[in-house]
């Protein structure tokens, strides 16, 4: 049961065997380097960068449905990218256009 | 359809540049030898003056434009739009290349490097082919080795090289540096 699941996965028109598996293995490097992103200091992040990423991210979640093969692991991976992207641009705006308005009423 | 495009525009170019209004149908007969075939103007549809070509190249033109619009990888479907989404990485390459290379991470282009080289081939493989993304990643490979190449000059890895063959060219003692 189990030998035979790890085959049809193994065997899968999207698997291991094919360029559509590792294509999106290697896009989750992208992903885990902006992860590992999210200690740098806000003033470090590149606005067209992260608007590039998240635009992609959610694009692609869309592209990785309709194409042949379906690719889940595409899928995954631009969603993981696309929420990354969305936070590290939280994460700039906030420090660019509201920290300021924090720390006036610390002031007084 | 693509072919036909391409080569209508080729022509316009040809005929305006040259004033060759006068060549029509030997252009036409030396785009047939050159295997270029347009079934339509060969047939008794060809016109017959420059007004009634440059009509015809319009409305080909046009015809080749809807069908863009309407194939099945054109920009009514996330096939067209999710490669221009991923020019962004091109765009950030390129605004990259004129930063100091110091400030290229070896790692991060390393891996664009791989993985632009890996979308190539999946762009070929997935249905529908998507040329589109074989453009980008091509471009995107161009221009990450090239920003590779920077930050290996910059961190000596090439620089090293030259050093270690002028010494033997010139028999200079290693202690000297």
């Amino acid at each position: 049961m189990a030998a035979s699941k790890i085959q049809a996965l193994w065997n899968h028109p999207a698997g291991p065997k094919t360029i559509h598996f590792w294509a999106p293995t290697f896009k989750w490097g992208i992903s885990i380097a902006n992860i590992a992103d999210f200690s740098k200091p806000p003033e470090k992040l590149s606005y067209p960068q992260q608007i590039a990423v998240t635009c992609t991210g959610i694009i692609w979640s869309r592209y990785s449905t309709v194409i042949t093969p379906k690719n889940w692991n595409l899928f995954s991976v631009n969603v993981a990218m696309g929420a990354t992207g969305i936070y590290q641009l939280y994460r700039k705006i906030q420090h660019d256009y509201f920290s300021e308005a924090q720390e006036l009423p610390a002031n007084e | 359809m693509k072919n036909k495009f391409i080569l209508f525009s080729f022509l316009i170019r040809l005929i305006f540049i040259s004033g060759l209004n006068s060549e029509i149908p030997s252009l036409l007969a030396i785009c047939s030898l050159l295997g270029l075939h347009l079934p339509t103007i060969h047939s008794h549809h060809c016109p017959s003056s420059h007004a009634a070509l440059l009509r015809y190249i319009a409305k080909s033109m046009a015809s080749a434009f809807r069908a863009f619009l309407n194939s099945p990888v054109g920009p009514k479907t996330t096939h067209f739009w999710g490669p221009i989404a991923n020019w962004g990485f091109v765009i950030a390459g390129l605004v990259d290349t004129q930063k100091p290379p110091e400030m290229i991470s070896g790692n991060m282009t390393g891996a664009m490097c791989v993985y632009s080289g890996l979308f190539m081939r999946f762009a070929w493989m997935v249905q529908p082919r998507n040329y589109l993304l074989l453009v980008c990643h091509a471009s995107n490979e161009t221009v990450q080795l090239y920003q590779l190449s920077r930050w290996a000059k910059a961190q000596g890895y090439l620089q090293k090289k030259e050093t270690d063959a002028e010494k033997l060219i010139t028999n200079n003692p290693r202690n000297q540096d």
